[in-house]
């Protein structure tokens, strides 16, 4: 990855905690929050976004947001009052600047005049403020940057270079950063690394600008730096190819050096122009660490992390004259103390923590009575161990858990756009967006509860004049809930609408025969039947929710992770819907049975019981196939080893039936040889060294080092959909 | 500092240029040797049983667990429609990586190490289509002939019904 990808892909994992920030703080002005601050918050993030997307050339995006900016700022001044239209607009406005975000990413194109209606709104409003400003018709170039001149101490070993018939041995680079580069998002300490990875490379930072701390803005940059940059094959084009995303927010000079020029720019040259960080504290008499006296170390700002410096070098005069208290660097201190990770080395370490995990497990249950008896050092080690383990796989954990926030955040625009959509007036209340779940649960509740709530808007609420006949507030509520309970996270989608119509969903799943006729389910198998596949079709569709997925593809991806759904309804009073799941992908809680001499593994959450072949009444269909007789209903039968052609599988009874409930309420009889017991264990992939397995979802490693498939229920199904191989 | 010379061809005795140095790891499958470059060989190791897949290939054996990771074992033998081997404890897994992936070859017996000048990699003959398309070269070595594994096709389970 170059370094400008690397840049592109921090740029955007910014803009969506940008924009989540933003949808947060205009939400929260639109309850009456404290204004000034939040619009400032506000203001920064558009901003910050506009930044990157100038030095990236989006121009699109630029465009939005300056208009955005230019309006907010307005907004800032008071010139704009920040009514309830105006937040809908700002709010309408994210979600544009979302979209184009995505369209910079994805580098795909949108629709001609897109987000217009809403720019021409953001300059109507700028407009009737009174200062259009020529700010306001500004260009893609048109950075909001302040400009501050800085005075330059060039010296004569900068004079013009002397242009020379052969390459230059090396390059004398000279960047003074305005003092808001910093607000544009750029961090001079990455240009410099990504400097230093053109050759050998000398820096020194000029600190002479830096204020004492009452007057120290933590977000403006002070340091200049002279960099002397050897040993390189780069030419000045991939120099300035280094600075082109902050050209516009710097003053930079870049010399070629030549050998033996001039022996100043050797190596300590520059060094007594710009004294180094070293050199510096020597001189206010400090060592490099702690600072002096427990004072200094109160005021010392923890240091930021763009310059890291800056902060800390704190001559003389700075310490003396920060009379104006530890709230100085308060907002530094309480600055974030977080590091970026890839994804993937957290991975590695979830995994394998994973495996330790049931090695822990597989250790504790070799010690029996003998052992105990014999070795009660071993076993209080174990005990000791199976405690640091589970601490260790919690504490694993939450570095990959995330707040379901990050999912949550996404409802309040789809709700908007769905009132939007149906004319209907839609409130979304969330609860509990704290409550965390493991990053790889999360990824796979988006698409479900997305659908969930489209059904509420479009199925569950009434229409006003509908609520209005029937008593109830004209604006309907769709209430979202995470907390946590035990081992499971319970996700909660209420409305207070129509609730499910009995009497329609019934006769709509004996059409399509979903229910034989001469079946009377309970009513809450009737309220369930909303997820059986091929339900929610006809009628049942709209332009909203009937997408080409039903509710059935919501009970499928919430059972591929092992978790579940369960519906419940008041006729004319509101549906709840309950999602149940696990708080971890990363450990499944399995069965393991034999077949044929060969162990097997089912996801205990698709198991419903199991029972000896002995006192199984099993019947066999004309074609052959056998089905299973239970308490009046008839079950499928898949005789594993017949399946998967194992020889050498037990005949006759002694066997056991596992009873697997597959996607869309269906039911499935495994037969097996053997049932082994219940244990944890950890998913491995079949495709990463190999292909898809029909009817497989992987493997896994047991105890004995020996790897066992784990079945796909669904993919076991006679006549169900079986997955081709990929 | 002294700088310690730890190259991997110092103590390569024949007289072939390293840059033109092809280096195999021989096996035998069924009185024939096969060799598979060097440079892909991962780890060999005793055969020790593999989870048969269900509705796979016949050439494939199964999975193994190595080091935590699920590798595909492919039966050489199989492969070359010559029936599954009969697995004992003396059968070799010969690990190998595949472009991005892992897999193992169950094989007879490891024989040798072989240097051999690239230059001196003959052609497969025209004639038989699974010769053509599992081996990539044959190379002699002490008068007899070396069949140079083509690891994507032995590897690939999209051709060639079970």
């Amino acid at each position: 990855m170059s370094d400008i990808d690397i840049f592109r892909t921090v740029y955007f994992e910014e803009c969506s905690e940008l924009l989540q920030e933003l949808e947060t703080l205009l939400s929260g002005i639109a309850e009456g929050d404290d204004q000034a601050d939040a619009l400032n918050g506000v203001f920064r993030a558009v901003h910050s976004i506009k930044g990157g997307a100038g030095a990236f050339g989006f121009d699109a995006l630029v465009t939005f947001t300056h208009s955005f900016e230019t309006l907010l700022d307005h907004v800032r001044q008071g010139e704009v009052a920040p009514g309830p239209e105006v937040v809908a607009l700002c709010l309408r406005a994210t979600d544009i600047v979302a979209d184009l975000v995505m369209a910079a990413r994805e580098g795909t194109d949108l629709p001609e005049g897109f987000g217009e209606a809403e720019r021409a709104a953001f300059e109507a409003l700028s407009m009737a403020a009174g200062s259009p400003g020529a700010d306001d018709e500004g260009g893609l170039e048109d950075f909001d940057i302040d400009f501050t001149p800085v005075a330059v101490d060039i010296g004569a070993r900068h004079a013009a270079p002397e242009p020379a018939p052969e390459a230059p041995s090396g390059w004398s680079i000279r960047f003074v950063p305005h003092a808001r580069l910093l607000a544009t998002g750029s961090d001079p300490l990455v240009l410099i690394r990504a400097l230093g990875g053109l050759g050998r490379l000398t820096v020194s930072a000029d600190t002479t600008d830096l204020p004492g701390l009452e007057a120290f803005d933590p977000e403006a940059s002070y340091c200049r730096w002279s960099m002397t940059l050897s040993e390189t094959k780069a030419g000045r084009a991939e120099i300035e190819e280094v600075f082109s995303f902050v050209e516009d927010a710097c003053d930079l000079e870049i010399v070629p050096v030549f050998d033996a020029i001039d022996p100043a720019w050797s190596e300590d040259g520059p060094e007594d122009a710009f004294p180094d960080f070293a050199a510096l504290m020597a001189e206010a008499g400090l060592a490099p660490s702690p600072p002096a006296g427990p004072e200094a170390a109160d005021m010392a700002p923890e240091p930021a992390p763009e310059a890291p410096s800056q902060a800390v070098v704190l001559p003389g005069p700075a310490v003396a004259g920060s009379e104006a208290g530890p709230s100085a660097g308060a907002p530094a201190r309480g600055g974030l103390q977080t590091i970026r990770v890839e994804l993937e080395k957290v991975d590695r370490v979830v995994n394998m923590v994973g495996e330790l995990v049931i090695t822990q497990s597989m250790l504790a249950q070799q010690v029996d009575d003998t052992i105990r008896d014999r070795y009660p050092e071993l076993v209080r080690g174990l005990e000791v161990l199976a405690q640091t383990t589970r601490g260790l796989q919690d504490a694993v954990m939450a570095i990959r858990a995330q707040p379901v926030k990050s999912v949550f955040q996404r409802m309040p625009r789809l709700v908007r756009e769905l009132a939007t959509k149906t004319g209907k007036s839609l409130r979304l209340d969330m609860e509990g967006e704290g409550t965390e779940i493991d990053k790889t649960v999360i990824e796979q509740l988006s698409d479900p509860l997305t659908h969930m709530v489209r059904n509420s808007a479009d199925h569950g609420i009434e229409t006003p004049a509908e609520r209005i006949a029937a008593g109830k507030p004209e604006t309907g509520t769709i209430r979202l809930s995470a907390q946590q309970s035990g081992s499971t996270i319970l996700v909660v989608v209420e409305d207070d609408g129509r609730g499910i119509d009995r009497g329609r969903v019934l006769a709509l799943a004996r059409e399509r025969g979903v229910v034989a006729p001469d079946h009377t389910p309970t009513d809450e198998q009737i309220d369930n039947l909303i997820f059986a596949p091929g339900f929610s079709t006809a009628e049942a569709v709209s332009d909203i929710s009937g997408r080409g997925v039903g509710m059935d593809v919501v009970l499928s991806n919430i059972r591929r992770i092992g978790g579940s759904v369960q519906v419940r309804s008041l006729a004319g009073r509101g549906t709840r819907m309950t999602l149940r799941l696990p708080l971890t992908l990363a450990v499944l809680d399995v069965m393991v049975v034999s077949v044929a001499g060969h162990p097997y593994v089912i996801a205990l959450s698709s198991i419903i019981e199991t029972l000896e072949t002995g006192r199984a009444e099993f019947s066999t269909l004309p074609s052959g196939e056998r089905i299973l007789r239970l308490r009046g209903d008839y079950v499928p039968v898949v005789d594993l080893s017949a399946r998967f052609g194992l020889a050498g599988a037990q005949k006759g009874p002694g066997r056991f039936v596992v009873l697997c409930e597959a996607e869309g309420e269906t039911r499935l009889a495994l037969v097996v040889d053997e049932v082994i017991g219940q244990q944890q264990v950890v998913i491995k992939s079949l495709e990463e060294n190999f292909e898809h397995v029909e009817a497989i979802a992987g493997g896994t490693i047991l105890g004995d080092g020996n790897v066992a498939l784990i079945l796909d229920v669904d993919g076991l199904r006679p006549n169900g959909p079986r997955r081709s191989a990929a | 500092m002294d700088v310690l010379d730890f190259r991997e061809d110092g103590a390569e005795e024949t007289a072939i240029a390293p840059q033109d140095a092809l280096q195999l790891i021989a096996f035998s499958v069924d009185e024939q040797t096969y060799g598979v470059e060097i440079t892909t060989v991962r780890e060999i190791r005793a055969w020790n049983g593999a989870t048969p897949l269900p509705n796979t290939r016949e050439y494939v054996r199964g999975v193994i667990n190595l080091r935590g990771t699920i590798v595909p074992i492919f039966d050489l033998r199989a492969r070359f429609g010559d029936g599954r081997t009969e697995p004992t404890r003396t059968h070799v897994v010969v690990v190998l990586s595949v472009g991005s992936k892992w897999v193992g070859l169950l094989v007879d017996a490891v024989s040798d190490i072989v240097t051999v000048p690239r230059s001196a990699v003959h052609a497969v003959p025209e004639g038989n289509s699974t010769d053509t398309e599992l081996l990539c070269g044959i190379v002699t070595h002490n008068d007899r002939m070396v069949g140079l594994i083509d690891l994507e096709a032995v590897t690939s389970t999209a051709s060639a019904a079970a």
